[in-house]
């Protein structure tokens, strides 16, 4: 078993569980980090599936699964930071109208 | 609502079922995996054939601002998007907060004296970043955190940078790598009638410039969203 086998076993274990989590829960906090998880399982055998060997045995990178996570990454820290301000928001204002208008 | 009802949502027949089902899912995954092991579908040589044309030699940068260009440019629309929405909601939430001024807060001059020495290295380092992308790993994204990490720097501090996203001078720094990316598209497709597609003589310098305005925008995307979302002074 060659060594990017293992990381994208790996991360189609990281993707299940994240999936898992995600659709299970009902805490929006543990709900955005399962989601970051399964993100970070499809980057983990992005990356691994990127490492080829060559005709000769040298290890050669693809560099479009790199730009893609790359790209990929930024896209999910933007994400999460989205869904953590959009829940912040909720909750202030659950907790407004619990407390009632002052 | 703690965090006491996480498992609340599907009762646990559904979750084991759920589990047995994703189980199956991964190996189906594995399975299939394990058969494409061996198979060479690799773009390295086609990106290696095309560098030369690219105006970079790294071949990270040239997939991510010449091959790949409008990937980067909606990597951009999409940072765009999450400042927008958290400076507005940052907006509403320190509105009715009152008028509280900042200048309360005691900053050690120990921290004072660290920004002061630090930001100028900061912004050299981003701009190193910057250069080095097209030869060695490095590019707009990451020297634009490096000079957002200048930002975050000087707000702890006590001084911080503009980050007003109403001020027309923010609003153009934040669209202006999106904008960089659009305009260069719309002109290469009067040029070179496709788009993004950089005649190869200017693509080194075309690459540098779309590069340096994604790097402004970057970091002050960054910023305005962190300063959205810091605590505005009464909340803990």
């Amino acid at each position: 078993m060659s060594t990017s086998l293992l990381f994208s076993l790996c991360g189609i274990a990281l993707f299940l569980l994240g999936l898992y989590v995600a659709l299970t829960t009902s805490a929006m906090l543990r709900r955005i980090l399962a989601i970051n998880i399964m993100g970070n399982g499809v980057f983990m055998l992005f990356i691994a599936s990127a490492y080829q060997r060559g005709e000769d045995g040298v290890l050669i990178t693809d560099p479009v699964p790199h730009a893609l996570v790359l790209t990929g990454i930024v896209v999910a820290v933007s994400a999460t930071a989205l869904a953590l301000t959009l829940v912040c928001r909720l909750h202030e204002l659950s907790s407004a109208s619990h407390e009632g208008p002052e | 609502m703690n965090a006491t009802d996480a498992n609340s949502a599907v009762p646990p027949l559904g979750r084991s079922l759920l589990a047995i089902a994703l189980v199956g899912i991964g190996l189906v995954l594995g399975w299939a995996l394990w058969h494409q092991a061996n198979a060479q579908a690799s773009l390295t040589a086609t990106v290696m054939t095309e560098l030369p044309n690219s105006g970079v030699t790294n071949p990270v940068t040239a997939v991510l601002l010449n091959f790949r260009a409008f990937d980067t440019m909606l990597e951009l629309a999409v940072l765009l998007l999450v400042a927008v929405t958290a400076g507005m909601l940052g907006e509403r939430r320190t509105a009715p907060a009152g008028e509280r001024p900042a200048e309360t807060v005691s900053v050690s001059p120990l921290l004072l004296s660290l920004t002061r020495d630090l930001t100028p290295v900061m912004i050299l380092v981003s701009a190193y970043l910057l250069w080095v992308g097209a030869k060695e790993p490095g590019g707009a994204f990451q020297a634009g955190a490096v000079l957002a990490s200048a930002g975050v720097l000087a707000h702890f501090s006590g001084r911080s940078w503009r980050s007003d996203h109403r001020d027309t001078s923010i609003r153009m720094l934040l669209v202006l790598g999106t904008g960089a990316f659009l305009i260069s598209a719309l002109a290469m497709l009067g040029v070179t009638g496709t788009y993004f597609d950089y005649p190869v003589a200017w693509a080194g310098i075309w690459i540098l410039a779309i590069e340096t305005a994604a790097t402004l925008s970057i970091a002050v995307m960054l910023y305005v969203t962190f300063c959205a979302v810091m605590p505005g002074g009464d909340r803990p």
